[in-house]
């Protein structure tokens, strides 16, 4: 049995702070416990941030990534049994007037994401359709991630649902973004993630005072089509003080450059991501990998295949 | 026109000046490279679907058959034979 497996079964039943304090513990213990993820975290922060943090400053923000990153997939996995009136306060979203302009010119927008608590992101499809926004989100892997175990399945076989159970609205995009162009036509808002690394092109960006390669996939797609592109960020701290915010749209480049508008679009982007790393450390999910700016600065020596298996 | 000129010269024409290349061979693979990306090969899928009057299905959108010249044509002529 796993953390979700006994999240769905507990949800009902045990009040909700005593599972967050359990779940932050168990993240206590996994950055103690599993020592090589801890040690990619720490050195991670130790190259982006030092000497501006102490030892201390990094031990602690390690601490808080493992129960940051625990606490958030908690939510993911009790989602479904979440009311209506706990998700509005544990994801309240600002700025949807702003995707409601966006989708009133009648040609869908893409909500460029982020990894800044990233499984939140993908929570976002399910919010948005709740609101009544025929939302969309792309996929990085073929399987569904973080879909319902046996025993999670046994559970819902009363009256629950599972997070993923509507397959309307996630698809496996990979490089074909035909999926995510018939959506946009249909004047859906497809969530597209703006830092992965599953991408076939890159640019550079500066990016925490370094030069690394960012995806052009989100910006490719909105250049292409010509559609709005609305970066959305989820900042804060889980379980209750995350906050969705979504943001000014990234002004629309098409010279024929298209190389020079994709890095200038996608600048725009990770200016606006930095600045929220900043304030949210420990929400980035990729502090995990090894060395993680460095691979992100070297991602064009790797075949596309291993690209995709990142 | 055969399979092979027209995908070159759509390659060439589309994507190779965009990367401020000169030169593509048969089997250099144009994704390793950059040369194409997602929204390159919805253009190429479009071209091909119109040039070759072939059905492209979301499952045939994978490298192996996008990966070089010499791949797109096996994969043309593959669909033209079906």
């Amino acid at each position: 049995m796993c953390l979700g497996d006994l999240a769905y079964l507990l949800g009902g039943m045990v009040p909700r702070q005593w599972m967050y304090a359990l779940t932050r513990l168990q993240g206590r213990v996994q950055a103690h416990a599993r020592s090589r993820a801890r040690a990619a975290v720490e050195t991670n922060f130790r190259l982006t941030f030092e000497p501006k943090l102490s030892a201390e400053d990094i031990k602690r923000m390690t601490r808080q990534y493992f129960e940051s990153r625990q606490l958030r997939r908690l939510l993911v996995y009790l989602f479904p049994r979440l009311r209506p009136a706990e998700k509005e306060r544990l994801f309240p979203i600002e700025g949807l007037g702003r995707l409601d302009a966006a989708l009133a010119q009648g040609k869908g927008a893409v909500l460029v994401g982020s990894h800044l608590h990233s499984i939140v992101t993908l929570l976002m499809k399910g919010l948005l359709r709740e609101k009544g926004y025929d939302a969309r989100v792309a996929l990085p892997v073929p399987v569904v991630p973080y879909a319902p175990t046996r025993f999670h399945k046994m559970l819902d076989r009363g009256s629950g649902k599972g997070l993923w159970d509507d397959p309307r609205g996630h698809f496996y995009a990979q490089f074909n973004i035909r999926p995510i162009v018939r959506a946009l036509k249909q004047n859906a808002a497809v969530i597209l993630m703006g830092d992965g690394w599953h991408s076939a092109s890159f640019v550079k960006a500066k990016f925490l005072r370094q030069t690394v390669d960012f995806t052009t996939g989100p910006m490719g797609v909105v250049r292409f089509t010509e559609v709005p592109a609305i970066p959305f960020f989820v900042t804060g701290v889980p379980p209750d003080k995350l906050t969705i915010s979504l943001e000014e749209p990234i002004a629309l480049i098409k010279t024929n450059d298209p190389e020079r508008d994709l890095t200038t679009m996608v600048g725009d982007y990770v200016q606006r991501l930095e600045t929220h790393l900043l304030h949210n450390i420990p929400a980035w999910e990729h502090w995990i990998e090894d060395r993680a700016l460095e691979q992100m600065a070297t991602i064009l020596e790797k075949p596309l295949a291993e690209r995709y298996k990142l | 026109m055969d399979a092979e000129t027209a995908v070159r010269g759509f390659v060439e024409r589309n994507f190779l000046s965009r990367k401020g290349k000169k030169t593509l061979s048969n089997d250099e693979s144009l994704l390793d490279s950059g040369l194409i990306d997602s929204t390159a090969i919805f253009e190429l899928v479009g071209f091909l679907e119109k040039e070759f009057n072939i059905e492209v299905q979301d499952e045939d959108i994978v490298p192996e058959h996008f990966e070089t010249v010499n791949n797109l044509v096996a994969f043309i002529q593959s669909r033209q034979k079906n």
